[in-house]
């Protein structure tokens, strides 16, 4: 419990840091959202259109520091981030409220896939080192891993959607089909996601098949692992309820660490399929110097790792005994 | 008494890719059922290979290179995997020389009890608590550690969890490579009277592997002391403790202090053990022995004499006596 309490303060703490910063950083850089929308306009606004403008993104010269950084705070807590440049007049949380559902889904899912297939493949490869298979697969899980993924996304695109079309090229669903919660939906966006989504497992599986093996490796040659074979039980239970289940502890944070950074996208996979996620978007809003955007989603992103973070340390209590008394 | 264990000509090691450690060397004894053996010797003289190698854990690079384990009439080098696993725990136990780390860290004591007694029996749930429960009070550990972690236990506690491990499926024969090196000497004569105690109870047979010769005297029935991967002498511990033949093992006797009498003077055994990558033509202990025959020991590899019934020796000052009670 008190392990919980210790893991509340700290998750609130940061997140109020990170915020300010995130409050201070734009305030630093030369030009405002509202200079950089007026600019867009040619000169062509009046004052007090002007004045308007910077009212609208919070960045009101005349008031001092601290008011604004209050009005930040209470815009925030009520979820107001202004409203977007780049997709002018929309507001930036129905951009984002559009946006995190696709890169949740497409991201989340190959993350959560990755993971498990390159974790797997850690415990068997590392328990069957001497096999013929594990030679095998880990040098081309070490080779596609290696690739860079946004090249891999253009070869794969090219290959399978261009040339032979057997998948679409762009987009997330096809436009010829009704909105709403229907089967054609459903399969249409599946059948979108499938390259872009292959291209994140098949590149990120490696780093976690690597991890996962290295980890397992070392656990093996523990004394526990050896004692477990001299009570004479099965290898199945040796390699999962001893090996593996010491194994995946340091390979756990990484995954809570990726899972985080799903919010940010897949940047450069979204852009080369024209995935409309917050990869896309944030690529879109640093394109038209969109700073209330911008800003709205880096705060999403350092709340969304802040998140699983936390919850990450929360469940590596219940996988790690030792860490919940605090002792070794 | 029935035998139990005969191991003969054993040889075992480890391959590396440049060379090849031979750590136990033809080693030949018996074990009686019941009967607490001692093996002694200092680190490196293959003590541990030899323990791990007979019950059949000497992983890769370790390797049994020759020789003949018979347990309770079965060849265990010759054995497939999975019937040798299922002799496992049920017909001999092992305790480990790092016993503080044997504990899987990050599962209760309890699930780690019951697995092994329920993969080879098939004991219902609501016996194992029963069972576990009645173990850990044979070793004087609370009951309520079943529930516990294995670091919330100290050192002496753990190891004596892994003791009621052992004993859980009643074994044959307990293998105890160093169980108490790590802890210190008033819980080690008590874990050590506690064993001897328990084996008395239940007649199992034991091996004790130790570099403390010390420990050894007072407790076991035979002592078989070990130098370079060979035994060099074995006999009934009191004939051992009254008069060690074999120079080395009167250096070790004479390397710790008596409890009372004067204080004396201690002995070491000058030198170091032999380099095992290679073969030693005549006897192991040459280059350290005090009352070493030059021309003799340094040439042939010495045999094993017995001197009285169940004392034998393999030392070249004895070859005469050999000679002739052969007469």
């Amino acid at each position: 419990m008190k392990y919980v309490l210790k893991r509340i303060t700290f998750f609130i703490v940061t997140a109020w840091v990170a915020l300010t910063i995130n409050f201070i950083l734009p305030r630093m850089m030369p030009g405002n959202p509202a200079q950089a929308m007026i600019a867009k306009f040619h000169g062509r606004l009046n004052p007090q259109a002007i004045h308007a403008l910077k009212i609208a993104f919070g960045i009101d010269v005349q008031k001092n520091l601290l008011l604004q950084y209050i009005d930040y705070i209470k815009r925030i807590l009520t979820g107001d981030f202004g409203i977007s440049l780049s997709f002018f007049p929309s507001p930036v949380n129905q951009i984002l409220s559009y946006a995190i559902p696709w890169t949740l889904g497409l991201v989340g899912v190959s993350t959560v896939i990755a993971f498990s297939i390159g974790t797997l493949l850690g415990i068997r490869t590392a328990w069957r080192r001497e096999s013929t298979s594990s030679g095998i697969i880990i040098p081309i899980f070490l080779f596609l891993n290696s690739m860079p993924y946004f090249w891999f996304a253009l070869l794969i695109s090219y290959l399978f959607a261009f040339k032979l079309k057997w998948f679409p090229l762009v987009g997330a669903y096809s436009l010829n089909i009704p909105k709403g919660f229907n089967l054609a939906r459903i399969a249409s966006i599946l059948y979108h996601a499938i390259l872009p989504a292959c291209t994140i497992i098949i590149t990120a599986t490696g780093g976690w098949l690597l991890t996962m093996r290295n980890n397992m490796i070392s656990v093996l040659s523990d004394d526990y692992v050896a004692f477990a074979q001299a009570k004479g039980l099965p290898d199945k239970v040796i390699e999962y309820k001893y090996a593996a289940r010491n194994a995946i502890l340091p390979s756990f944070t990484g995954f809570a660490m990726a899972l985080g950074f799903v919010i940010s996208g897949a940047l450069l996979t979204e852009i080369v399929f024209s995935y409309p996620g917050i990869g896309y978007i944030l690529y879109q809003s640093v394109l038209n110097l969109d700073y209330p955007l911008m800003q709205a989603i880096f705060l999403f992103i350092m709340i969304a790792v802040l998140t699983a973070n936390f919850i990450a340390d929360l469940f590596y209590a219940l996988l790690d005994p030792r860490v919940r008394t605090g002792a070794e | 008494m029935k035998t139990l264990l005969k191991v003969k000509d054993f040889n075992a090691g480890y391959v590396l890719t440049s060379q090849r450690i031979h750590a136990v060397k033809n080693v030949t004894f018996k074990l009686d059922n019941g009967e607490f053996l001692g093996i002694a010797g200092e680190s490196g003289c293959g003590k541990s290979t030899l323990a791990l190698g007979i019950a059949g854990l000497l992983n890769p690079p370790g390797e049994v290179f020759s020789g003949e384990v018979e347990f309770d009439g079965k060849n265990l080098l010759k054995m497939k995997n999975d019937s040798l696993r299922k002799l496992r725990w049920k017909e001999f136990s092992i305790v480990f020389q790092s016993s503080m780390n044997v504990l899987n860290p990050v599962i209760k004591i309890k699930s780690q009890m019951f697995d092994a007694i329920q993969y080879h029996t098939n004991m219902p749930s609501n016996h194992l608590e029963e069972r576990a429960k009645e173990l850990l009070e044979l070793v004087n550990v609370s009951p309520k550690y079943l529930e516990a972690y294995p670091h919330q236990l100290s050192g002496g506690m753990k190891q004596r969890v892994v003791i009621a491990m052992a004993l859980s499926l009643n074994p044959k024969l307990i293998i105890m490579d160093e169980p108490t090196t790590a802890l210190d000497v008033v819980v080690q004569r008590n874990i050590l009277q506690e064993i001897d105690k328990l084996r008395k109870k239940f007649g199992f047979s034991i091996i004790f592997i130790t570099h403390d010769l010390s420990l050894l005297v007072e407790i076991s029935d035979t002592i078989a002391i070990m130098y370079a991967g060979q035994i060099v002498e074995k006999a009934p511990s009191t004939k051992l403790y009254a008069k060690p033949l074999h120079p080395y093992s009167y250096g070790l006797m004479h390397s710790f202090p008596p409890l009372v009498g004067k204080r004396q003077r201690l002995h070491g055994i000058a030198g170091h053990p032999p380099d095992l990558t290679e073969d030693i033509e005549g006897c192991p202990f040459f280059e350290r022995c005090t009352k070493r025959i030059n021309g003799v020991c340094d040439k042939a590899k010495p045999s094993f004499i017995e001197i009285e019934p169940g004392h034998i020796v393999a030392c070249h000052l004895y070859d005469e006596e050999g000679e002739s009670s052969a007469k």
